[in-house]
């Protein structure tokens, strides 16, 4: 995934700058969301109206950081908030539709899908955006707002947790 | 990052696929104009329908009917469906349940299909009325206080919770065109949610779709699909949908609650002769004769019931009875009954302890309702009859047999 220059503090975000991002990363910006979402429409949704917004608060934007970065907090924040509308239109404790399910199927991909599931939000939120988008550290670190530091040691645990947990069952071994 | 085990890599693609570049820069735009945002909107959830991913069904369907996408002469399918179920803020619903049975009459032999009927009054500050109905009287009924949508019946749950709302903020899409009950209709997806089943342990796509017809974008059927397939419960067909002004609706409880309501069935008890049975029924007992089907008469008794005990004064508040007329095979006390049978079961009342199959409807005189195929419901000579066989083509034969009982 490529990375925006920086242009110098003080100028306003360009509508051509926002348009060059999506049409370069709006596929992975629609898969981290689609995961967070669990639902296609919904994901893209998510990335639609997080552009919207990000346009229209274009001026906001102070260039204190990546504009990536800037543009994955908007996109996470409207994946949660699709989520949470679904949850609530579904009469659903939002956190159920993450770590709520219990699957106990004999299938891999069913039980490697509940494992995700059962991730802690910032373990499975850093899995998706490093998977799916290719996400740099950095990048991670300010989109979710943690030290860089922080971003590898959450990916390292998430990975040690899937592969634990993957060993629990004998007939996963490859 | 470090090496994922290949399982774990393979779920994750297969969870969400690579995608191809969005290419909805323009809808983007348009939507950052509030100006025209809301129209446009709707017009981009369309077009999402057409990326393939979620479903090559879905995808395909969505190509099929891709020309009203773009909405025309009265605004798009969405629009037009919001605007035919009106603004007001009650949603009074009735759709025609799959359950019921078979009028069958008995002179002419034509069949007619009878359907329960769910009815549901929704209101976001009252909550919810929803009564059943059987030939326009009320089988049940219950209250749920704002919020408790998720105890709904599915069918009617889309309405309450889903179909309005997904409607108004773009997030219903349009997966197909249909045939229901000879009506062309457009398949509006509600709501999508991945669930597990017990049954396989796996996970599973649900769906609740709703069919608005083609020409006056009314609701006229829901239906629960389960990886793309519809339930088992089929096809629900709504009779009609409305919205209320502020106010409106019926909210008050229609059928008595039984809960906690003690009930009492005593029978079959003493027996009677053809006199007594008569007398018992103000002289209105009706029978099949000596035999019906190759059935022997074996037996009439007497049956009783009440309801509401009061442990004051030890008494109950209303007590019942029936005549009850054997043919054929007859249960011993304490064994099963073996072999063909017919029971003819007569009532002045239509009491909820004579009840069988529905809850105080018979059908009139000159006809029989069969429940379940083994049970049938009709009137004759003035009483309630209820019959009961083993085999459901004891049923009619006995119905047509049915006369006034001989009193000697």
């Amino acid at each position: 995934m490529g990375v925006t220059p920086l242009r110098s503090r003080g100028q306003s975000l360009t509508l051509g700058e926002l348009e060059t991002v999506y049409r370069r990363d709006g596929a992975a910006f629609e898969r981290v969301a689609i995961a967070i979402v669990r639902d296609e429409q919904l994901g893209c949704d998510a990335v639609h109206d997080a552009f919207v917004l990000a346009v229209r608060s274009r001026e906001s934007f102070r260039r204190q950081g990546s504009l990536e970065a800037w543009l994955w907090r908007i996109v996470i924040n409207e994946a949660r908030k699709h989520r949470a509308h679904e949850a609530r239109l579904l009469a659903t404790d939002p956190n159920e539709l993450d770590g709520g399910v219990t699957v106990n199927g004999t299938d891999d991909g069913t039980r490697v899908r509940t494992l995700v599931a059962s991730l802690p939000e910032r373990q499975r939120l850093t899995l998706f955006l490093r998977y799916y988008a290719d996400l740099d550290y950095a990048t991670i670190a300010q989109a979710i707002d943690v030290k860089p530091g922080t971003v590898a040691a959450t990916l390292s645990a998430a990975r040690e947790r899937l592969a634990a947990q993957l060993q629990e069952v004998p007939e996963w071994e490859l | 990052m470090g090496a994922l085990d290949p399982v774990v890599e393979r779920t994750l693609d297969e969870m969400v696929p690579p995608r191809p570049q969005p290419d909805r820069w323009a809808a983007i735009m348009a939507d950052a104009d509030v100006d025209s945002g809301v129209a446009r909107r709707r017009q981009r959830r369309w077009l999402i329908g057409a990326v393939p991913a979620l479903g090559l069904v879905a995808a395909v369907v969505v190509v099929a009917v891709a020309w009203p996408f773009g909405g025309g002469p009265g605004g798009s399918i969405l629009e037009r469906a919001a605007a035919a179920i009106g603004d007001g803020p009650v949603l009074h619903v009735v759709v025609r349940s799959g359950w019921g049975g078979t009028l069958v009459n008995l002179e002419s032999g034509k069949r007619s299909q009878l359907h329960g009927e769910e009815e549901m009054w929704f209101d976001a500050q009252r909550g919810i009325h929803q009564v059943s109905l059987f030939g326009g009287v009320p089988q049940g009924d219950a209250l749920y206080p704002p919020g408790r949508v998720s105890y709904l019946d599915k069918t009617l749950g889309v309405f309450a919770k889903g179909y309005r709302r997904a409607l108004e903020d773009g997030s219903a899409r349009v997966i197909g065109k249909g045939i229901v009950d000879n009506e062309a209709v457009y398949w509006i997806r509600v709501d999508t949610q991945m669930l597990p089943d017990v049954a396989d342990n796996k996970l599973h796509e649900w769906a609740h779709d709703v069919a608005v017809s083609q020409s006056s974008f009314e609701p006229v059927a829901t239906r629960e699909t389960r990886d793309g397939a519809i339930s088992p419960d089929g096809i629900s067909t709504i009779e009609s949908i409305e919205t209320l002004p502020k106010g409106g609706g019926n909210f008050t409880r229609m059928t008595p609650d039984r809960n906690g309501t003690a009930m009492m069935h005593g029978g079959p008890g003493e027996r009677l002769t053809p006199a007594q049975a008569n007398e018992l029924l103000g002289g209105r007992a009706v029978w099949a004769g000596a035999s019906v089907a190759g059935l022997e008469l074996v037996a009439i008794s007497k049956e009783e019931r009440a309801e509401g005990y009061d442990p004051q004064t030890k008494t109950w508040a209303k007590r019942y009875f029936s005549v009850t007329l054997s043919y054929g095979a007859v249960a011993m006390s304490g064994h099963s009954q073996s072999g063909s049978s017919v029971q003819v079961s007569e009532s002045p009342t239509l009491d909820f302890g004579f009840q069988r199959g529905v809850i105080g409807y018979s059908p009139p005189e000159g006809s029989v309702l069969i429940v379940g195929g083994r049970i049938g419901l009709m009137q004759r000579n003035g009483v309630y009859i209820a019959l009961e066989a083993s085999d459901d083509d004891l049923l009619l034969p006995t119905a047509r047999a049915l006369e006034p009982l001989p009193r000697s």
